[in-house]
């Protein structure tokens, strides 16, 4: 199961196709609202029947909750589960911001390509 | 001496009869210190006519005229005079003149060398003068205080600074003035100079002037000591700095105000680049989807068009970013390793078509270790590299690009050297300046290297190019090391 949490609905589109493409034997589920997928991974932890994450494909600019509160709240509720961000800013201060987090394993620049997923898909 | 009667005339003695008169006066005897003053050593015959030569002609003819009226009334006398003495240097002297009580032919002179005496008289007058002089015309307000801190002698300009009349500053005492946050701390200073445990303080203080305003002073006190090191009073200088002050904090409310303007600025640019960036990353995100759809060869030859197209509207994004970042923001200094940043940035630049047949070498001539802003670094970087893999020439059996670091001082050298297309004569002067693109087919936005100029500056070094149209271009450039253990 990827979780992809990104408000851009096109950016969705193009993730899911990828994901269709490049290994479509795996499960995704969309987040268009950073809380909705803490939550979700609350029901994860508390819940054995629910299915747990490989990993989550995370947008640092979302309304409501932005990328790096849910970095926040994600790592003080011990999720063990890897993070990637992407992201369309080309701000190299995220970058170092972000390698701060222990459970952000990449960060990687929109849009998602095929050969990028494909390095990704291969560790998992 | 032997003493002959002279007449004097009216006026004194000219210097030519004083030339004559000396010849008749012959020297006896005289000590080893006479000697000395004049600097004679001991095999030289002294004559009288010879030491009159010595006195500063101002004083020869008062001299001749005491002498004359000596020998002609048989007084004595005493007269101060300068001499030129064997070094050049002036000297005063007195003179004494007396007859022998012994032999009423001899006349004994008694000489003795005052120069220093004067010197500290002239030294004191001087002094005096000066003191006089700071403390009436002076800026600075001086105070001269009892032991109990009361006024007792003040100058025009610290009157001036407070509006008080003479008769009022009699009656004042420093802490009616003082703002009274301000005496705890005075008067503990005051103390202890009291106390002879400091010899002066200084402070920073508040008062009322007589029209009630504030008036912000540095006052330094320095304390009185008699000759047994009793304190007896103080001296107060105070600088008035109300103004200063007064520029100080409107200075740094405009700071503050500037430096708000320029973290939203920053915040403007910052998602003003993400919002525009967006768009482009879906579509070209939705273009590399369709690509995987069964369409035409013409439908995918448009597709690589479009993405070209979007490819440089988002470098051109990325360069106002970095030109707007660079302007405005400090050096962010970090240690990294140059070496390893220029393969990085080769790394990244494989996406581009052909990119994979430059052949790519970095050398490093001693230690790569630098420190400086990386952010900045990166973009000067990624420029040079991604123009020499644009302006590769294709035509050539081999596409060659040589990149060469080595120290150079406290700076580190860079030389991008390929075998490129190469820049003609009249566009190598312009390359660096905003909005100039010297290849009019390329997708160049002419940011770049007006914006590697600018960081290389900012980042305290130089950048110059050389190229000869059809075969090749080196830029190299500088920026400084500021990691001070590197010894080149």
């Amino acid at each position: 199961m990827i979780y992809l949490i990104d408000d851009d609905d096109i950016q969705n589109t193009i993730n899911v196709r990828i994901i269709e493409i490049v290994a479509p034997e795996r499960e995704v589920r969309v987040f268009k609202n950073a809380k909705r997928a803490l939550e979700a991974l609350k029901e994860v932890r508390e819940n054995a029947m629910e299915k747990e994450p490989t990993f989550l494909l995370l947008d640092l600019n979302m309304p409501q909750m932005n990328g790096w509160e849910f970095l926040k709240h994600f790592e003080d509720r011990q999720n063990p589960w890897p993070v990637y961000i992407l992201t369309s800013s080309i701000n190299e201060q995220d970058k170092s911001r972000a390698d701060k987090f222990p459970s952000v394993a990449g960060f990687l620049s929109k849009p998602l390509t095929t050969t990028a997923f494909e390095q990704i898909i291969a560790e998992y | 001496m032997k003493r002959d009667g002279y007449e004097l005339g009216p006026d004194g003695f000219s210097q030519e009869e004083m030339q004559q008169l000396m010849p008749h006066i012959e020297i006896l005897t005289y000590n080893r210190q006479f000697r000395e003053l004049f600097g004679f050593d001991e095999s030289q015959i002294i004559t009288a006519k010879r030491l009159f030569t010595f006195i500063k002609d101002d004083w020869k003819k008062l001299f001749g005229q005491e002498l004359v009226a000596m020998y002609n009334d048989r007084s004595s006398f005493e007269a101060e005079f300068e001499i030129i003495d064997a070094g050049s240097q002036t000297r005063h002297i007195y003179l004494s003149v007396n007859y022998s009580p012994e032999d009423y032919d001899k006349v004994v002179y008694g000489l003795l060398d005052i120069t220093d005496l004067r010197v500290s008289i002239e030294a004191l007058r001087d002094s005096e003068t000066r003191y006089r002089t700071m403390f009436e015309g002076n800026q600075l307000g001086v105070i001269y205080a009892n032991r109990m801190t009361s006024v007792i002698r003040f100058n025009p300009a610290f009157q001036q600074m407070f509006g008080f009349s003479s008769q009022e500053m009699n009656e004042l005492n420093e802490n009616d003035i003082l703002y009274p946050e301000y005496h705890e701390e005075s008067d503990r200073l005051f103390g202890l100079l009291r106390q002879g445990q400091i010899r002066s303080f200084q402070m920073e203080k508040k008062y009322k002037r007589k029209d009630g305003s504030d008036l912000f002073a540095n006052t330094t006190v320095t304390g009185l000591f008699d000759n047994r090191d009793n304190y007896y009073g103080s001296v107060t200088i105070l600088e008035d700095v109300t103004q200063k002050m007064a520029n100080q904090i409107f200075i740094e409310r405009q700071n503050d105000e500037l430096k708000k303007i320029n973290t939203e600025l920053d915040q403007f640019v910052y998602s003003a680049a993400h919002d525009l960036r967006s768009p482009i990353a879906n579509v070209i995100g939705l273009m590399d989807l369709i690509r995987q759809e069964k369409i035409s060869d013409r439908a995918r030859e448009y597709l690589d068009l479009q993405e070209k197209s979007l490819s440089r509207l988002d470098e051109f994004i990325s360069s106002i970013v970095n030109y707007s970042k660079n302007s405005r923001l400090e050096l962010n200094l970090s240690n990294f390793d140059l070496r390893e940043m220029i393969e990085d940035s080769i790394a990244q630049h494989q996406h581009i078509p052909h990119a994979g047949n430059m052949k790519v070498k970095v050398v490093t001539e001693g230690e790569c270790e630098l420190k400086s802003d990386k952010d900045r670094l990166n973009v000067v970087i990624n420029n040079l590299v991604s123009n020499a893999i644009r302006y590769m020439d294709c035509n050539k059996e081999e596409q060659k690009l040589e990149v060469v670091c080595r120290p150079v001082e406290d700076l580190c050298e860079v030389t991008f050297r390929d075998n490129g297309v190469g820049i003609e004569k009249e566009d190598l002067e312009k390359i660096f300046e905003l909005f100039y693109r010297a290849n009019h087919s390329s997708e160049g936005t002419g940011i770049g290297l007006y914006l590697v100029k600018e960081t290389v500056e900012k980042l305290g070094g130089t950048i110059h190019v050389d190229s000869e149209f059809r075969k090749g271009t080196e830029f190299k450039f500088t920026v400084k090391n500021y990691n001070d253990r590197v010894t080149s």
